[in-house]
């Protein structure tokens, strides 16, 4: 028995040895792993893997050749980074389309380049990713040049003097083989309001002896081996709309479809509201990340009054809201964050100020027809008071003083894809043509940016079909927008080929040598030039305004400042095919855009003084004017009726205006004016009750169009000083849109 | 026993906790000592600086001015005065502020500095003439930030008056 029990006892303590020791392995195993879990970096939901290809319209890659530094390589199977001494080195130039990725939040991005071959001899080479920070284009850019005949500030690209990331390659690779950077910043930049250029890869010891290169992928060459970059991300709420009642406002929002690959344990769960009285929840008021504030705690400028994880689709805000019930009669704006089961938000860290979360704002009240609500806001990153371009029913177009124009959903106020990087700000009200009226034959907006650069923009995906500098230089920007004339609506005294594009500069230095410049739509090349003080042609002072065109007389209408008196002219009358000046007219500075009747019989001009001229369109002699009586007309004047008389209505600096344009008495009449705090131009349609305005109140006016009276508002933001710019009709939706200066567009339907 | 495994913790933290105190100050001391000989001939590293400053784009002689009047401002020059920059590429972002505080523009500029180059100015003119500005009268103090690859380095104020 001693022998067994001690036998026993030793195989016991044997068979125990040898279960502790596979506990302890099986513990050790299990902490491991565990710890590895802890320590990895846990991401929030989503992820992503795009792949540049030849066919994407937003993507672009290149060589950047020091030793052939003029030539372009923008279709080239393979992207070269180089360090060589005798001025020969070579960069690469990527861009990806994250047209997929059109509202989401950034928690990582790691950009993977493929090499596919090597010669570092066997020494590590250590590469940095740069942001580039001038817009290029890839059939145009250089190692000097990188978009039209622009150069880079610096040639062979313009970056900062860090990397974003680096990344070692040791040589020599047979076989493709990832070499990855860590461009999360940057990405999270791209979607706060930073235009993406791209990234810049190269040689962080450029000049060797060694001449160490790197071969690798391009979106031209092998699919497997092109760029790619690998995107963890936090999408949006869809569908946000509030329903303000006695006390009450209803939030209710959708869950997005899903883009990309599901992170283990890291569901869309719900969302975290938070509310604001009177102005938006402050950019820069997000939840952190893992983090679950509590209800009712303060968020920056916002409070936390709905805190949900049950994929909750609604809210009531109401008198059970512990944190306090909407107030009647004051606007709230609710602040909607996606999350997930790890409270990952759909945020990123703030640069510039800037986020996109999606937001709504409504007003409660006791009385019925006080009761208002904001259909969507969006986020356009800076202040922009031209109003939005549209195709009803479908798209808004807001440009943006960060040099970024958006599409945004005129149905839902998401983004329809990411936006559009430009090479300067865009402060003009771009024209957009539909597809069936477009010499291209498609869906496209024309943009002239501050920095003299003009674009063609494919609406549909935001591709840039061409980009071109027609004056070529950068110091005549374009701060109104260009106007076109289109082929399909022309007759056969438009002898060009296709639809035609004017556009006037403001040389803010020159009060002389301004020029109007005709561009061909389908190709960008200049047709013709009418450049001020030149060629016979009369001193131009700068041109603030959008052209008219006339189809009816077969001209272009421009209009300019005037060196701050009448010696020069400040009205001109272009023939569209050529560009020359038919005739001209001396009428003082004026900014404000010139504005045809419909049958194209008078031509109304508004100056700085506040004069509003009625001009024959055959001579461009003045018929009539009239002082406004209010100070420099804002924007332009609309012309309502489809006969004389006209209604001609015009913001002054303190009311709007309405007068009545007699053509065959030749009589202006005052019809009425109504005060209004700054107003924007006004909107309206012939036919229509109702006169739209943006105000500096923070908000729109509904006037009446015979009476002028003032009978009802909707607030954007009454923050001071709360500037409304233009607005724009949408007469599909029954919606009216505008940008203001707190760096957001609004949608609100019409009539209040 | 318990009490004694206490003790020697305790021992042991403390002459942790003493030896981190002299590693600490050794270190302290040595990344004095560094500070005070690193740089060229002992001097410390020049500190990058900005200066901005504004004129009127009508004023050919570009005189410097803190207030400007709307109604005869054609553009605003913005002139960012850079000092002291260090060899290589730069980034400069430029953000104009409007008196409320928000973003009115943004832009950024890249540039090449050569070693020996001590200072450089970069310009950007702002419209007023014709512009937002001026037609719906965002007139008070505004702002202009500078940051130089995202270091933020200076902001200076400009009174736009109606």
């Amino acid at each position: 028995m001693e022998v067994f029990g001690t036998e026993a006892t030793r195989f016991m303590n044997s068979w125990l040895l040898y279960t502790a020791k596979r506990y302890a392995a099986w513990q050790k195993t299990l902490c491991l792993g565990l710890a590895l879990f802890l320590a990895a970096p846990i991401l929030a939901r989503e992820v992503i893997a795009i792949h540049s290809t030849a066919t994407q319209v937003r993507s672009a890659d290149a060589t950047l050749n020091q030793a052939s530094p003029n030539a372009n390589s923008g279709g080239a199977a393979s992207l070269i980074v180089e360090s060589n001494n005798g001025s020969s080195n070579q960069r690469a130039v990527v861009q990806f389309d994250l047209s997929v990725l059109p509202n989401v939040a950034i928690k990582q991005a790691l950009l993977i380049m493929h090499a596919t071959a090597s010669t570092t001899n066997g020494f590590p080479r250590t590469y940095g990713a740069y942001g580039l920070t001038s817009f290029f284009r890839e059939p145009d850019v250089t190692w000097n040049t990188r978009v039209a005949n622009l150069g880079w500030n610096a040639a062979g690209g313009d970056i900062g003097g860090t990397a974003t990331a680096t990344a070692t390659v040791v040589g020599a690779i047979g076989t493709s083989t990832p070499v990855q950077f860590d461009i999360t910043s940057d990405v999270q930049n791209w979607y706060n309001g930073t235009p993406n250029y791209g990234t810049l890869i190269r040689d962080q010891a450029e000049n060797s002896n060694r001449d160490p290169k790197t071969t690798f992928g391009s979106r031209n060459g092998t699919a497997a081996d092109a760029p790619e970059v690998d995107i963890t991300f936090v999408q949006n709420v869809t569908n946000l709309a509030a329903v303000p009642g006695n006390g009450t406002v209803t939030v209710s929002w959708g869950y997005p479809a899903l883009i990309g690959r599901v992170n283990f344990g890291e569901s869309y769960n719900g969302v975290l509201i938070l509310r604001r009285a009177n102005l938006p929840v402050d950019k820069s008021s997000v939840p952190t990340d893992t983090q679950d504030p509590a209800m009712c705690s303060v968020v920056g400028t916002g409070t936390v009054v709905f805190d949900n994880t049950s994929l909750a689709t609604s809210f009531t805000d109401d008198s059970s809201d512990p944190c306090g019930a909407p107030t009647n009669d004051t606007t709230w704006f609710y602040k909607v964050f996606l999350r997930d089961q790890k409270n990952y938000y759909a945020t990123q860290p703030i640069v510039q100020g800037s986020v996109f979360t999606e937001e709504i704002s409504a007003t409660p009240s006791a009385t019925a027809a006080n009761l208002q609500s904001s259909i969507w806001i969006a986020a356009t990153f800076s202040t922009t008071l031209a109003a939005p371009s549209l195709f009803p029913g479908s798209i808004v177009m807001a440009g943006s003083q960060t040099n970024l124009s958006f599409g945004i959903d005129a149905v839902t106020g998401l983004r329809k894809y990411p936006p559009v990087s430009l090479g300067g700000p865009v402060t003009g009200r771009s024209p957009v043509i539909d597809a069936a009226d477009s010499s291209l034959a498609a869906n496209v907006m024309y943009v002239a940016d501050n920095d003299g650069l003009v674009y063609a923009i494919a609406t549909d995906t935001g591709q840039i079909l061409w980009a071109v500098n027609p004056t070529s230089l950068t110091t005549n920007g374009f701060t109104g927008a260009p106007s076109v004339q289109l082929k399909s609506f022309s007759d056969s005294t438009f002898t060009l080929t296709h639809d035609l594009l004017v556009a006037g500069t403001r040389n803010g230095a020159s009060t002389t040598a301004n020029r109007i410049v005709g561009i061909d739509g389908n190709t960008g090349a200049t047709l013709w030039q009418t450049i001020g003080n030149a060629g016979g042609v009369a001193k131009m002072d700068i041109i603030s305004s959008s052209p008219a065109i006339d189809f009816v007389n077969h001209a272009v209408w421009v209009t300019s400042r005037s060196a701050a008196g009448t010696a020069q002219p400040s009205l001109w009358k272009l023939n569209p095919n050529t560009g020359a000046v038919l005739t001209t007219a001396a009428l003082g500075d004026t900014d404000t855009d010139p504005t045809l009747s419909i049958p194209g019989d008078v031509l109304f001009v508004a100056n700085n003084a506040g004069t509003i001229f009625a001009i024959n369109p055959t001579t461009a002699a003045p018929l009539k004017s009239v002082a406004g009586g209010d100070g420099a007309i804002i924007s332009f004047p609309i012309v309502l009726g489809l006969t004389s008389p006209y209604t001609v209505i015009f913001s002054g600096q303190t009311a709007v205006h309405a007068m009545k344009y007699d053509k065959t008495a030749n009589t202006f009449t005052n019809l009425w004016s109504t005060a209004i705090n700054t107003p924007s131009a006004p909107i309206g349609f012939t036919g229509g009750a109702k006169v739209y305005v943006g105000s500096a109140d923070g908000k729109i006016h509904e006037l009446d169009a015979v009476t002028g009276v003032d009978g009802k508002q909707r607030t954007a933001n009454t923050g001071q000083p709360g500037i409304v710019g233009d607005p724009a009709l949408d007469f599909v939706l029954s919606r009216i849109y505008i940008s203001t200066n707190d760096q957001r567009a609004y949608g609100f339907a019409f009539p209040f | 026993m318990q009490r004694e495994k206490t003790r020697l913790a305790r021992r042991f933290r403390s002459t942790a906790l003493l030896g981190c105190v002299a590693v600490c100050l050794a270190i302290g001391f040595s990344a004095c000592q560094t500070g005070m000989t690193s740089g060229n001939g002992g001097n410390p590293p020049p500190v990058t600086g900005a200066t901005v400053s504004f004129c009127d784009i009508a004023d050919g002689a570009c005189t410097p001015a803190t207030s400007f009047n709307v109604a005869s401002l054609r553009d605003l020059v913005i002139n960012v005065n850079w000092e002291n920059l260090s060899g290589g590429n730069h980034t400069q972002m430029l953000e104009v502020l409007q008196p409320d505080g928000g973003l009115y523009q943004a832009s950024q500029s890249s540039f090449l500095v050569s070693d020996a180059r001590s200072s450089l100015t970069m310009t950007r003119n702002l419209p007023v003439a014709g512009a937002w500005i001026s037609q719906r009268r965002i007139t008070g103090e505004w702002s202009v930030r500078v940051s130089i690859d995202g270091k933020a380095i200076t902001t200076q104020t400009v009174q736009l008056n109606p």
